[in-house]
């Protein structure tokens, strides 16, 4: 009886300790996940979503994976649902087309137009400008950090491809910027 | 890209995550807090091992039972203390066993009463 108590006392004790790792990990990654979800979507409030959502994704399926692989599956997550917004509001866009009858362009939103940050404004434009592929590897491997293998387990890509798309987001990164070479 | 821009770049996109986290971070946290306290993740596949266990053992008890009762004593026939455990267990009506003592002198008194 008593060994049972314990046993229970150590899964509760094990729990409060993932919990509070996972709390950290939330908390860290929370920042990157933001901008990362605001290159895409233009609303910050929308791209707070989508980091809120990630996070009860996460801890619903991955929360028990060893915690060297959460930065990769959180980016994994984090992606995916990007892509799942945007498949969202194109389906919702072209309904509103045919209901119109006409090609609505995006409109850049109020609080992205109103910055005055030159560089910040020419690096977010910069990133935008690029495939979605190539903004997501570049984030990846030269912000965040995480290694080529992390970063095509986040993409589900092979490290070629990571190695590829990074080369090719340098270049046209490099094009768009040089105005602000040092 | 050289190296100098590749540092504005990273400087740049962590002052903007910062300003992002400093606006949103109370919803966040909030969203954390409900999420973290509110499910612990794994805490029901946790409890699967001990509910297969317990399971098992009440299936095991139970077969063990049945197997007594359809074993034959040596007379041939079945022992009758088996069937009433048995039966108690399987009818899940436990006023019959509460009140086992009550039939039993029932019992006795018809049994009493025929004979006179």
């Amino acid at each position: 009886m008593m060994g049972l108590v314990d046993t229970s006392c150590d899964i509760q004790t094990r729990e409060q300790s993932v919990q509070q790792r996972l709390d950290g990990f939330f908390r860290e990654v929370q920042g990157a996940a933001l901008k990362i979800a605001h290159l895409s979507v233009p609303c910050g409030d929308a791209a707070a979503d989508i980091v809120q959502d990630v996070m009860i994704s996460f801890h619903r399926r991955y929360a028990s994976k060893p915690s060297s692989q959460w930065r990769a599956l959180f980016y994994r997550c984090l992606h995916n649902r990007i892509a799942d917004h945007f498949r969202r509001r194109r389906s919702r866009m072209s309904l509103l087309d045919r209901l119109r009858g006409e090609d609505e362009a995006p409109r850049e939103s109020p609080e992205r137009a109103s910055t005055i940050d030159e560089f910040g404004d020419a690096l977010d434009r910069a990133l935008h400008e690029l495939p979605e592929r190539q903004r997501q590897v570049f984030l990846l491997r030269a912000w965040q950090g995480l290694s080529v293998e992390e970063t095509a387990l986040a993409l589900s890509i092979s490290g070629g491809s990571v190695k590829t798309h990074l080369y090719r987001a340098n270049e046209k990164l490099r094009d768009a910027l040089q105005e602000f070479a040092p | 890209m050289n190296e100098q821009m590749r540092k504005s770049i990273v400087r740049e996109l962590d002052s903007k995550a910062a300003d992002l986290d400093a606006r949103y971070s109370p919803v966040l946290a909030l969203q954390r807090e409900k999420l973290l306290n509110t499910s612990a993740p794994g805490r029901q596949l946790s409890a699967l091992p001990w509910a297969a266990a317990a399971v098992v053992v009440i299936a095991a008890g139970l077969w063990s039972l049945q197997s007594r009762v359809d074993q034959p004593n040596g007379d041939g026939e079945l022992p009758a203390e088996a069937h009433v455990d048995v039966e108690l267990l399987q009818s899940e009506d436990f006023e019959v066993a509460e009140n086992l003592e009550f039939y039993l002198w029932l019992e006795s008194q018809l049994d009493e009463g025929d004979a006179g």
